[in-house]
């Protein structure tokens, strides 16, 4: 299990994530799932509370990708007590967002490929995000601004999971070696 | 006079509990201001107010001599503008050029040309706005409604990518250019950035406070 952050052009985020997927899955050699923000639209619309969202979510999980946590491990790993009977659309932009992230992590997947996951949430946020993104197959992050990840700091909660870098250059996916 | 305060403002969604409480701040002219907070503590909240899009349920936003609460809703853009964390949705035109050409129309100042331009690093102006990155759609935010349209007061919710040297760039000539013309420009993100404000307000638990923050480590 392993996290990755991935630095390629920015265009490979809006408008090239198809192939930029496929060169990924080529470097891993397996396939992952793809999160992309759809901004501040993290939401099924077909609940109305955190809790309804989050329940709605887990019991539609497809075959294969059972979730890794169910219901109160999952409130609990994600920190999301507090909002559980908040409509989502209520919540923050960043709120929500992480809620959205959540939840795809918590499908059981080999591989999973982020793009800008990370923009628009607090630094506690993203720890929580990296430590349950290792739990569970790797995890590659792409970024408008990867030195925002990378230069993350360790908290009184623990230090920050280590961090690979891979690079992009439109046609190939490598590890860049650490310095 | 204050370019911008606000007195005792308090606001609730509904009937939650408040999201911010008897906040009171004052900017001058020309003044920049980084607003700090975590997620949810109410820094887009602030924002919507500020920009008149939702009004305070208690308090007074004064912008110069005037409440904001008695500007037509149609002056408001003129004097105080709240630009969005989805800014791909405030765009109209076909093509850069046109939206630049239509921002100038609509403000009465001149579309800005040739070094002006540079700065905020943007695309052909044949581009269509919806082909622009995230972090271009930013920045061309920027240029339209801050040295454009020119609002005497500007509330830019969050910054993407603040690492990189075209935002830097794009957001320091920006607030160059409203601090000479005594507007007032407030950023709200998560955490500190590399450009420098005149002041730091920090969100937390439903209240403003402004705070003085240690230099940054190099």
């Amino acid at each position: 299990m392993a996290i990755y952050v991935l630095t390629s052009n920015p265009s490979a985020i809006d408008f090239g994530h198809v192939n930029l997927q496929a060169r990924v899955e080529a470097w891993l050699g397996a396939a992952v799932g793809l999160y992309r923000p759809y901004p501040f639209v993290e939401h099924s619309g077909f609940s109305e509370t955190v809790r309804e969202e989050i329940a709605l979510v887990l019991a539609n999980h497809v075959e294969g990708e059972s979730p890794l946590r169910q219901f109160d491990a999952f409130v609990e790993a994600w920190d999301l007590a507090l909002h559980l009977d908040r409509r989502v659309l209520d919540l923050s932009g960043g709120w929500r967002k992480y809620l959205g992230l959540a939840l795809f992590l918590n499908r059981r997947l080999p591989g999973r490929l982020l793009l800008d996951a990370t923009s628009h949430l607090s630094d506690s946020r993203i720890r929580t995000l990296l430590v349950r993104a290792m739990e569970h197959g790797d995890a590659v992050f792409c970024e408008y601004d990867p030195q925002l990840l990378l230069g993350l700091q360790a908290d009184a909660a623990g230090p920050r999971p280590p961090l690979r870098r891979l690079a992009d250059d439109g046609t190939i996916v490598s590890e860049v070696p650490s310095p | 006079m204050s370019r911008l305060r606000l007195e005792a403002i308090g606001f609730s969604y509904g009937l939650q509990p408040p999201v911010l409480r008897d906040v009171s701040l004052a900017m001058e002219a020309g003044e920049s201001a980084l607003v700090l907070g975590d997620n949810g503590s109410g820094k887009s909240t602030l924002g919507r107010l500020i920009g008149g899009l939702a009004p305070a349920t208690t308090g007074r936003i004064t912008i110069g001599d005037e409440p904001l609460a008695r500007v037509a809703s149609r002056e408001r853009p003129t004097r105080t503008v709240y630009v969005s964390q989805v800014s791909y949705l405030q765009f109209f035109r076909a093509t850069l050029a046109e939206e630049i050409a239509l921002a100038a129309k609509q403000s009465g100042h001149p579309a800005p040309t040739g070094e002006r331009l540079r700065h905020f690093s943007l695309p052909s102006l044949e581009s269509n706005p919806r082909d622009l990155t995230y972090p271009e759609m930013w920045r061309l935010q920027l240029l339209l409604l801050g040295t454009v349209f020119r609002p005497a007061v500007m509330y830019i919710d969050e910054i993407i990518a603040p690492g990189s040297r075209e935002q830097q760039i794009a957001l320091e000539f920006t607030l160059s250019q409203r601090r000479a013309q005594g507007q007032v420009t407030m950023l709200a993100y998560q955490r500190r950035i590399e450009t420098r404000f005149d002041r730091v307000f920090r969100v937390e638990a439903g209240t403003v406070a402004s705070v003085e923050l240690e230099p940054a480590a190099s």
